[in-house]
């Protein structure tokens, strides 16, 4: 069993988490803690002890997320990953959706579509990761469809849900994550996936 | 929208200036500071839109004379309203006014110190239907009857940019923090009579109105109750699964003894409505509801189909779980881009929502009353500088103000 614990800015980005863990992990084979900052100076400044905290409740494998935002990726990276420097566990992964986990969720039309209950398929961005701000284009994205309102700490989950990973895994991102809950994965389990 | 407030002389506001954020503005304080009061004198506007009150009522009763200027912003117009106000405070500790003038600085149309005098809903209603000035009948005709050289000579366009305001104001909405709580005493069915076209509904208020609100706006089948469900539905917070209104026909029967001794008998065809929510597999009426549950249906309906132009909200975290907190503030950040939204709170869980811009602090000084400062504009840039750093890299708004970041 995995026990992932999630450090994240708020619910909807965990929300999104554990619904994307499930396409990646077999059902029943992985739990989920968390700890958000409601915001990021706090997760920044927090976020090692909630990880430690993290592990004595048990989890096993860290997983930082930490939207981009307007800041700069190394010096994001380089700071987080100061923070979680022999933290210990199985492992920790750090990720920073470009600007915004949002980005990852324009990918799938199909998703959007289906939440919203649109007629059509929404015409999405080419490269969700080249926008600014995703969560405004996904907003406009659905107004437009059908004059219908996207509200993040509503519904990202819920198109998590319904998002396909091959669509997600457009995200550059993004593409860390499956890999790393693959290898997370005990090598029975895994070896019993790849021949299922 | 408004930019600027000015309140003398209303409860604790002894000269209060408030300049909301065009968007959202979160009020903090601590109690007994005059948030509320703050609220309250905004609401006496709507009143002043929505009735008219021009030196009538009981002359026995103590009466407070209070001052609101208000300036607005009309599509780059700016248009300053001196409302001077005397009220006194019901049983319930409501406002009534008693008498009210309301004179105008309009741009272009009135001379710098010579305001023109227009009431709210004269503005509303004099170029209105016969119906519509009969609304509010006496009041009108004994305003015009008095005024009839004076209003002969208001311009057009001063009517307009009042009329502007007055609608503005009309659709003003206010939510108390007892609002929607204790959702036991619901009554598990309303009634409706048949009127022309919709239903019409019947004096309700608190929770059954909201119930009956929500039963006329599915009636309409516009976008605004899909978009309700669309939040609290499966695909959204998960509230609920399903909403249905039960519609059973009824009828009463009259009788009125006319001069003669003629019975006349009136038949009226009503409706008895009873809601029904499903939540996973139980159905339940809505006073089985939780408390936040309730509040948090009520709130997004109100947020999300209504076509107010302002909205006060006072204390959303009333009764209402972090998780579903977070979920109504992102309802109130997406509907303050299309409608002012300014809120008072206690909760340290808002304010990490939200910018230094968008916050307000409420103090009371027994010499000053109550007085609001914006926390971004009262800092120096370097310490506005300093305190978006600290939220970038340190901590959130919510315990920097715990903490007394905020306090003066």
């Amino acid at each position: 069993m995995i026990r992932l614990g999630f450090i994240a800015e708020d619910m909807s980005d965990v929300g999104v988490m554990r619904e994307i863990t499930g396409k990646v992990l077999p059902a029943g084979s992985f739990g989920t803690r968390h700890f958000v900052g409601q915001g990021c100076g706090r997760l920044k400044r927090k976020c090692r002890v909630w990880a430690e905290q993290l592990l004595q409740k048990g989890c096993t494998h860290i997983v930082v997320v930490h939207d981009l935002d307007d800041e700069i990726e190394k010096d994001l990276r380089h700071l987080l990953e100061r923070a979680m420097k022999g933290v210990g566990g199985k492992g920790a992964l750090i990720l920073i959706p470009i600007y915004e986990i949002e980005a990852w969720l324009l990918t799938d039309g199909m998703a959007i579509k289906e939440v919203f209950s649109l007629q059509k398929e929404p015409k999405i961005p080419k490269n969700p990761e080249s926008i600014s701000d995703p969560k405004g284009s996904l907003e406009e994205l659905v107004w437009r469809a059908q004059k219908k309102r996207y509200i993040n700490t509503v519904h990202n989950e819920s198109i998590a849900a319904a998002a396909r990973l091959s669509q997600l895994e457009q995200c550059i991102s993004f593409r860390p994550y499956p890999e790393f809950l693959r290898k997370a994965l005990p090598k029975k389990a895994r070896a019993a996936g790849s021949r299922g | 929208m408004i930019t600027n407030i000015e309140v003398v002389n209303y409860r604790t506001c002894l000269r209060t200036k408030f300049a909301p954020h065009p968007q959202l503005s979160v009020l903090i304080g601590p109690n007994g500071s005059g948030k509320t009061n703050l609220l309250h004198a905004i609401t006496i506007l709507k009143q002043l839109s929505t009735e008219a009150r021009f030196g009538r009522g009981p002359q026995d009763v103590p009466t407070v004379s209070s001052r609101i200027t208000v300036t607005f912003a009309l599509a780059g117009t700016e248009v300053r309203l001196l409302a001077d106000v005397k009220t006194f405070s019901d049983e319930n500790n409501r406002d009534v006014i008693i008498y009210s003038r309301q004179r105008w600085h309009l741009p272009g149309i009135t001379p710098p110190r010579r305001p023109l005098t227009i009431p709210l809903v004269a503005a509303l209603y004099a170029h209105g239907s016969a119906r519509q000035q009969a609304l509010f009948g006496h009041d009108f005709v004994y305003w015009s009857q008095r005024n009839a050289m004076a209003v002969q000579a208001i311009p057009r366009e001063a009517w307009s940019l009042v009329r502007s305001v007055a609608e503005f104001l009309s659709q003003m909405q206010y939510y108390s923090a007892s609002q929607f709580t204790n959702p036991a005493r619901t009554a598990v069915s309303f009634e409706i009579e048949e009127g022309e076209g919709l239903p019409r509904r019947q004096r309700l208020s608190g929770h059954s109105a909201f119930l009956s609100d929500l039963y006329t706006q599915r009636n309409r089948a516009d976008s605004g109750y899909s978009q309700f469900l669309d939040i609290v539905g499966p695909k959204g917070l998960h509230l609920i699964d399903h909403i249905e209104f039960q519609e059973i026909p009824t009828s009463s029967i009259n009788y009125s003894v006319q001069v003669g001794g003629k019975v006349v008998q009136q038949t009226r065809a009503k409706m008895l409505i009873v809601p029904q929510l499903t939540v996973g597999k139980q159905t339940l009426s809505p006073n089985q509801l939780s408390e936040g549950t309730f509040r948090t249906l009520a709130l997004i309906f109100y947020l999300t189909t209504q076509p107010s132009t302002l909205i006060l909200l006072e204390e959303p975290e009333v009764c209402v779980h972090h998780g579903l907190l977070n979920s109504i503030l992102g309802v109130v950040k997406v509907h303050s881009r299309e409608k002012q939204i300014i809120l008072s709170s206690h909760s340290e869980f808002v304010l990490d929502h939200v910018a230094p811009e968008n916050v307000f602090s409420v103090s009371f000084r027994q010499d000053r009353g109550t007085e609001v400062k914006g926390i971004a504009s009262s800092l120096s840039r370097s310490a506005l500088e300093a305190l978006r750093e600290y939220l970038r890299t340190e901590g959130n708004l919510g315990e920097y103000w715990r903490s007394g970041g905020l306090d003066e």
